[in-house]
């Protein structure tokens, strides 16, 4: 028993050092491009970002989870100012526009935010946002998320539209000490134990072409803390706005620590699971 | 001894569902147990869900409709009991729910399947037996006993863009003997209100003959082993309880037909958008029924074959979905692909037909110049966009054919 155990042990070792020699040789990246990014960067200039999507539950002993609906507005109004700075900051000019009063107003305009987001939600699957691919392969996605995507960004007048949705969770502390017992019984009983994470959020953010509806770039993040800091993460690979007049570019990017693309992004797998 | 252990379960707490009084017993206690006050509340959230989603339909003609058929289904409510309400969701997905702040919602898939006005009504009826016996709370009280995770749902579904059915379906999820009564209670309702009580088994079998897809997962408003069940009962029911109620359907009222073409209409497009190409193909049989403008179905005809055209891997994608077969999604969209010029040669006959029927169709121009901007004839597609331009100033899609029609002319110059 014990040498299978072991026999298994190196065989999961070797497969581990096998994929950690190719990471180290095959840059990877969670970030997603269109073809066409470069060129439909030309006519991109101000961008405005949507309302972000939040969805922040704490898992408690009963099952009766509980969503976190103040924690979530606070998150969504994080997330969104952080994103307008880490846009600014890449050359785009950030335009403020109020969605809540306008789609207050106007319920076609919400109808075509909410188009928006299904769309992406509908392509992400297909471009498996979250996952590392090699960095070579990131400029192969030729998504569009429709036509939705130009009534949102006339309403605002801007170029392109930002899409941002986060998701987490906590968990209560009967929940926690139920963990706690289960993994402890686990250890008896079979000599390791895992210790699941008492929060977790992940993080969706992407560029749209507010004309074509193409998108142009996306990536994702994901953490075991619950907070907004993640989209900063997401958002290092974004590329920075090209000027029409001066093609070679001198928008400066900031020296921020990260690469354009984060390989070192936790890919979706890596995200902690809310339902463990 | 009685009197001690209803105090005692009193001071516990401890309320039972049949201890819930329906909404027109004068005794109802609305919102005086603290389980339907955490109910009322996540109602709450998921009504603001759907509006700030734009999900709640604001078609006068429609919402008027639909608000005016329920009230004459209702039963008088008792005093202090929340009013009865009734939004129409848009989306495509025939379903409709019932949240325990007495507010009813009907899709517009539903609408648009109900073949008539007694079938549309017998929902409502169904519908409103929840919110008057309280069904939200009773299940919600069992649950608490049960110790039944819910709300998972949410999760699972984040990302999906339907966020709302978690916690609906959380609060709108009830027993098989609730779904029972409600079928009882609502076929009473629409028998009082003048409707003949085969329109709620009538309606329930077409439910039953929908394609997979159609209907929300989990819905009693989709096709599932127990539907013929239901069905029979009801059958028996009414043979039993109502033998001389009218197995003819009344005439629809012309505010029906107003209504219906609407709701055709918009769960056409609804579909096209989220491109579930096959069933809008089905909606587009369904219009044809009734609708007194066949232009306008050619123009979607063209339009759905355009998108097929247009994104093969779409396609292939509603194709698996439609017929079950998830591996075989690369097979289709192979298929999709290889038919692309067939596709488009049909979306342009589609749109001819649409302007041999009515000349000043603009949006069939649009069609038939985004079917010749995707083939590459420049002069063609400049010729058709640009009559589409001029039709009206305040086209919502104007930046976006403008773009188009300026990235057409920039290929046609290098060219």
């Amino acid at each position: 028993m014990s040498r299978i155990t072991s026999g298994a042990r190196a065989i999961g070792i070797a497969v581990c050092i096998v994929l950690l020699a190719a990471c180290a040789t095959k840059p990877t990246t969670t970030a997603r491009e269109h073809p066409d990014i470069d060129t439909a960067l030309l006519d991109v200039e101000r961008v405005v970002v949507a309302p972000a999507i939040v969805s922040i539950e704490r898992i408690v002993f009963s099952g009766e989870n509980e969503r976190l609906t103040a924690q979530e507005a606070r998150i969504a109004a994080e997330l969104e100012a952080a994103t307008a700075v880490a846009l600014g900051a890449r050359g785009y000019e950030v335009v403020p526009f109020d969605f809540n009063a306008a789609r207050e107003a106007d319920a076609d305009l919400a109808f075509a935010l909410n188009q928006v987001t299904e769309a992406f939600n509908r392509v992400k699957g297909d471009m498996q946002l979250g996952r590392a691919i090699p960095e070579e392969k990131k400029r192969q996605f030729a998504e569009s998320l429709g036509e939705a995507v130009n009534q949102v960004a006339d309403a605002a007048d801007a170029d392109a539209v930002v899409i941002v949705q986060f998701g987490g969770f906590d968990k209560s502390g009967g929940q926690q000490a139920k963990e706690m017992a289960s993994s402890i019984l686990l250890g008896v009983l079979l000599g390791s134990t895992a210790i699941q994470p008492s929060e977790g959020s992940y993080v969706e953010v992407a560029l749209v072409d507010g004309v074509t509806g193409n998108l142009l770039w996306a990536d994702a993040a994901g953490a075991a803390k619950l907070g907004s800091e993640l989209v900063v993460r997401a958002l290092a690979s974004v590329p920075a706005d090209i000027d029409p007049t001066d093609p070679a570019s001198d928008v400066v990017v900031p020296d921020d620590g990260q690469p354009a693309s984060a390989p070192e992004t936790l890919a979706v797998e890596e995200a902690p699971n809310p339902s463990a | 001894m009685r009197g001690f252990v209803c105090a005692l379960l009193l001071a516990a707490g401890a309320a039972h569902a049949a201890d819930v009084k329906p909404f027109t017993d004068p005794n109802h206690n609305f919102g005086a147990l603290k389980e339907e006050v955490r109910i009322l509340d996540l109602s709450v959230l998921a009504h603001d869900e759907l509006k700030s989603r734009g999900l709640l339909y604001e078609d006068d003609v429609v919402v008027d409709y639909v608000r005016a058929l329920a009230a004459k289904l209702a039963p008088t409510f008792a005093r202090y009991a929340p009013p009865l309400e009734v939004f129409v969701v848009r989306d495509a997905l025939v379903n409709a729910f019932a949240l325990p702040t007495a507010r009813i919602y009907i899709n517009l898939g539903l609408m648009s399947v109900a073949e008539s006005e007694a079938q549309l009504a017998a929902v409502i009826a169904h519908e409103i037996a929840h919110v008057v016996e309280r069904h939200g709370l009773k299940t919600a009280l069992d649950r608490k006993r049960k110790i039944i995770a819910s709300h998972v749902g949410d999760l699972l579904l984040f990302g999906t863009g339907l966020v709302y059915l978690g916690t609906a379906a959380s609060l709108a999820s009830y027993s098989r003997g609730e779904e029972k009564e409600a079928d009882l209670k609502g076929l009473e309702y629409l028998v009082n209100a003048g409707y003949p009580a085969t329109a709620m088994p009538a309606v329930f079998d077409v439910f039953e003959s929908m394609q997979p897809g159609e209907g929300a997962r989990g819905s009693v408003y989709a096709s599932h082993p127990e539907g013929r069940q239901r069905i029979a009962y009801l059958n028996e029911t009414i043979a039993s309880r109502y033998p001389d109620s009218p197995a003819e359907l009344p005439a629809d009222s012309a505010q029906y037909g107003a209504m219906r073409d609407r709701v055709l209409e918009e769960n056409i497009r609804i579909r096209l958008a989220r491109q579930r190409f096959e069933l809008t193909d089905r909606s587009l049989e369904r219009a044809r029924r009734y609708t007194a403008d066949p232009a306008l179905l050619e123009y979607y005809l063209g339009e759905v074959r355009r998108g097929v055209a247009e994104d093969p891997a779409a396609a292939g994608r509603d194709r698996a979905q439609m017929s079950n077969q998830p591996k075989k999604e690369k097979e289709f969209t192979a298929a999709f692909e290889a038919e692309r010029t067939k596709n488009y040669a049909a979306a342009v006959s589609h749109y001819q037909a649409a302007l041999g029927l009515r000349p000043d169709f603009a949006l069939a121009h649009r069609g038939l110049g985004m079917v010749a901007y995707a083939e590459g004839r420049d002069a063609d597609a400049i010729l058709a966009l640009e009559t589409y331009l001029a039709s009206d100033d305040d086209l919502k899609d104007r930046r976006y054919v403008e773009r188009i029609v300026k990235t057409v002319k920039r290929r046609a110059a290098n060219e």
